[in-house]
């Protein structure tokens, strides 16, 4: 069930009704049911994989808690497993499968490893790294060993971020179960603020681009420069809205029900470096490989040359983590090594400039923002492109053809400018004044004006048979 | 507390859905306005054949039919008024829908259908592409069941009045400020280009089985009984293409099959002459310049002709 449909809108307003209708005692139950439910919506066989991982980290949580010492870290490397195995078969089988092919292709043999005939169950690598905080975070000692099998369950399968997160902790979740929400005015509203800012996003500008966006990447050897340059910017924005609609959505819906999840973007593109970009972009994925394998291999107490590695390593992993392709791979390194790259010329570079050159900061910090938006939209090439050779080709024909932008039709051409221009100036806004056009109003006719202003940018210019969402797939 | 706050989103609630009502209704009361005003574009063509035209003979298809069909060029062949219908990248549900509604009104003579290459292949395009029928959902019902095909929840949208308008701000916009009468120029609903395909190498088009879209298939045969049913002449046409193979394409040849059981003419063009070997004629693999155009209109008008005298 997509949230850009008529079918979750009625699934939220039903579930949400019962929810707050339902004694406290039972909701637990009609959240796990209508998470079940949302789930299968999409392929229901799944939901066994899923299972298969609840039981095994339920279990694993309890006993890991039972025990010290290396049968303690034994129960640990259970879970471990059995998340990471499940990933493995799903989701890097194939790719793995693959790369031997090639391999041994290569030297003139052949591959008896069978390919799998298999989809990849939505939104696996979010809920197995939500499962994985679990039992590290119980190993570790920060978080008690959740007795009540269904509100573990429900920890793992809370619909709103089940299948693109934001990956919670379970201290920051698994608590709030067991408090009573009840109806607050103002909760409710500022939940329903943000999926209706969530909605926009999606509908009316990462939809709009992405019509431009395809019908560009996939036929890029039919285009010059310019227009892959055009259909790679608009990818960004597009991306974002995707992205930070879907989880504007999430969070506004968990809102609504009293639940706090954690936020997962702060309007990116206004970041002014490559590691601010990355505390403002999917923040709930930066901080769960922050905290549990950027730590865990020294973080930055180690040598400087240590240090960059670890970096360099967790980027890595990221853009596996994204999806079994060589190309999210290449985008993961690729920001592993922006990053190791600014904190060499934070060190030296930087420093010096400091000391000699005095601009106006504005300047700076304007230039210092068009840097960091082009070196990501570098990096989003190969994230876009189906294959490392797509990638190259169109990198090659931006460097190499000229020519002017291709454009088939001028009034979508024209709506995606208008869509990026508006999200632009009410994100300016957000980030200056700290609200989306005046939802924070002390003003009742600013705040519903404002909604009304969306609601009807909606209906103009939405797009309503648009597709899913991008990160579902990871 | 609860209970306050509960009463009092509802009460809220209850007035902000007012407000949302009285703006959409106002915007899209607005919307209408100005899509009816339109005098050009391809907007208002739709609206042109579904309530204007009263031309003898109809002609149905996409973009290809709408660069293929000069009805002047036809009139004087026929001795019969022609009008264009073609809209670019509509499907056999939209030419349906067009004939529908001119039946409401009007019982042209002749119906020439051009059918398209992977006409009854299943995209999900086709079923999008219907919302051009939104702004006509409350004036023609007939077009109701056509328009539900896009999908079952298109009833509780088209509650909205600015629904039936989306994507439709720069169009209308375009079409009441009559660019596209300087653009692109129209004669009775056809397109003329004047561009010649540079392009001298014919590539194949191989001919690949798909499952069939059995709702593309119903709707084939509905406009066949339909026109039976009314007694309207209906050609079954297959335009010329720059492609080796495209008559053997599979959508094609089950339209020439289903064409032969029910006893409609089927006229194939995909391998006459000059079409086949004069790549001077196409603007695009796919689609005629305005010179091809001519010689085409003349050769299926005089089929058709030919046809329509030994019948009498």
């Amino acid at each position: 069930m997509l949230f850009n449909s008529i079918e979750f809108v009625i699934f939220f307003i039903v579930v949400t009704g019962l929810y707050f209708l339902l004694n406290h005692r039972y909701r637990w139950m009609l959240l796990l049911i209508s998470s079940c439910y949302f789930y299968m919506a999409f392929v229901p066989v799944y939901i066994l994989i899923l299972g298969f991982t609840i039981v095994i980290d339920y279990y694993a949580g309890i006993l890991i808690e039972g025990s010290t010492g290396k049968r303690r870290k034994s129960w640990l490397v259970v879970s471990l497993v059995a998340n990471i195995g499940v990933l493995a078969i799903f989701k890097y089988y194939n790719f793995i499968n693959d790369n031997i092919t090639a391999l041994l292709y290569g030297v003139g043999q052949s591959n008896p490893i069978p390919y799998l005939n298999i989809l990849l169950p939505i939104g696996l690598s979010f809920h197995t790294f939500q499962a994985m905080s679990y039992t590290i975070e119980v190993y570790r000692g920060h978080q008690k060993a959740e007795r009540h099998f269904g509100i573990y369950s429900l920890y793992v399968m809370f619909y709103p971020q089940l299948v693109a997160g934001p990956i919670e902790r379970p201290q920051n979740l698994l608590f709030q179960f067991y408090k009573e929400h009840k109806f607050e005015y103002t909760r409710v509203i500022s939940g329903l603020q943000l999926m209706l800012w969530g909605f926009f996003k999606k509908l009316v500008i990462a939809d709009r681009l992405a019509v431009y966006v395809d019908s560009i990447y996939n036929n890029a050897e039919h285009h010059n420069g310019p227009t892959l340059i055009v259909a790679t910017i608009f990818f960004a924005f597009q991306i974002y809205c995707d992205f930070s609609g879907y989880s504007d959505i999430a969070i506004g819906s968990a809102k609504v029900m009293g639940f706090d999840l954690m936020t997962n973007f702060k309007r990116p593109y206004f970041s002014s470096s490559i590691s601010e970009f990355w505390s403002r972009w999917h923040i709930s994925l930066s901080t769960w490989f922050r905290d549990y394998l950027y730590i865990s291999l020294g973080g930055n107490r180690v040598s400087v040359p240590r240090w960059y590695f670890n970096l360099f390593i967790v980027f890595l992993i990221s853009g596996l983590w994204h999806g079994a392709n060589w190309t999210y791979i290449i985008w993961g390194a690729l920001n592993g090594l922006y990053l190791v790259f600014a904190l060499v010329r934070a060190r030296y570079i930087d420093t010096f400039f400091q000391k000699n050159i005095n601009l106006p900061s504005p300047l700076v910090k304007s230039v210092n923002i068009m840097v960091t938006f082009a070196l990501i939209c570098f990096s989003w090439i190969f994230f876009r492109a189906a294959s490392f050779q797509d990638a190259s080709l169109i990198i090659t024909k931006m460097i190499t053809t000229g020519g002017s932008v291709f454009v088939s039709n001028a009034f979508l051409f024209l709506y995606c400018i208008l869509a990026i221009i508006l999200l632009i100036g009410i994100e300016l806004r957000q980030e200056l004044k700290g609200q989306i056009l005046f939802f924070k109003s002390d003003r009742l006719i600013l705040r519903n004006l404002s909604y009304i202003f969306l609601i009807l940018l909606i209906l103009l210019i939405g797009v309503f048979d648009g597709g899913q969402f991008i990160y579902f797939q990871f | 507390m609860e209970k306050q706050d509960i009463f009092r989103f509802v009460k809220r609630t209850l007035l902000f859905f007012l407000a949302v009502f009285l703006v959409d209704f106002a915007v899209g009361q607005v919307m209408r306005y100005f899509y009816f005003r339109q005098d050009s574009g391809s907007l208002y063509r739709t609206t042109y054949a579904l309530d204007s035209t009263t031309a003898q003979v109809l002609v149905l298809g996409s973009s290809r039919a709408s660069r293929h069909y000069n009805p002047d060029v036809m009139q004087v062949a026929m001795n019969r008024t022609v009008y264009n219908a073609g809209q670019k990248g509509n499907h056999i549900f939209y030419h349906y829908g067009i004939l529908k509604g001119v039946l409401r009104r009007y019982k042209p003579q002749v119906v020439v259908l051009d059918i398209l290459y992977d006409e009854f292949k299943p995209v999900q395009d086709s079923y999008d592409r219907l919302s051009v029928f939104l702004p006509y959902h409350d004036t023609h019902p007939e077009l109701e069941e056509l328009i539900n095909l896009r999908s079952p929840f298109e009833p509780v949208k088209l509650v909205s009045k600015v629904y039936p308008y989306n994507s439709l701000i720069l169009p209308v916009l375009n079409g009441n400020l009559g660019f596209d009468k300087v653009r692109e120029p129209e004669i009775k609903g056809y397109l003329p280009i004047d561009a010649v395909m540079t392009d001298s190498v014919k590539k194949r088009s191989e001919r690949i089985e798909y499952g069939l879209d059995s709702l593309k298939l119903q709707t084939f045969e509905e406009i066949m009984s339909t026109c039976k049913k009314e007694g309207i002449n209906l050609y079954v046409v297959f335009s010329p293409a720059y492609l080796e193979n495209i008559g053997n394409n599979y959508s094609v040849s089950i339209a020439r099959k289903i064409a032969s059981e029910q006893g409609v003419p089927f006229l194939d063009f995909s391998g006459t002459e000059p079409f086949v070997s004069d790549n001077k004629l196409y603007s695009d693999n796919v689609h005629l310049n305005a010179k091809g155009a001519d010689i085409f209109s003349r050769q299926v008008a005089d089929s058709i002709a030919n046809r329509l005298k030994n019948q009498n």
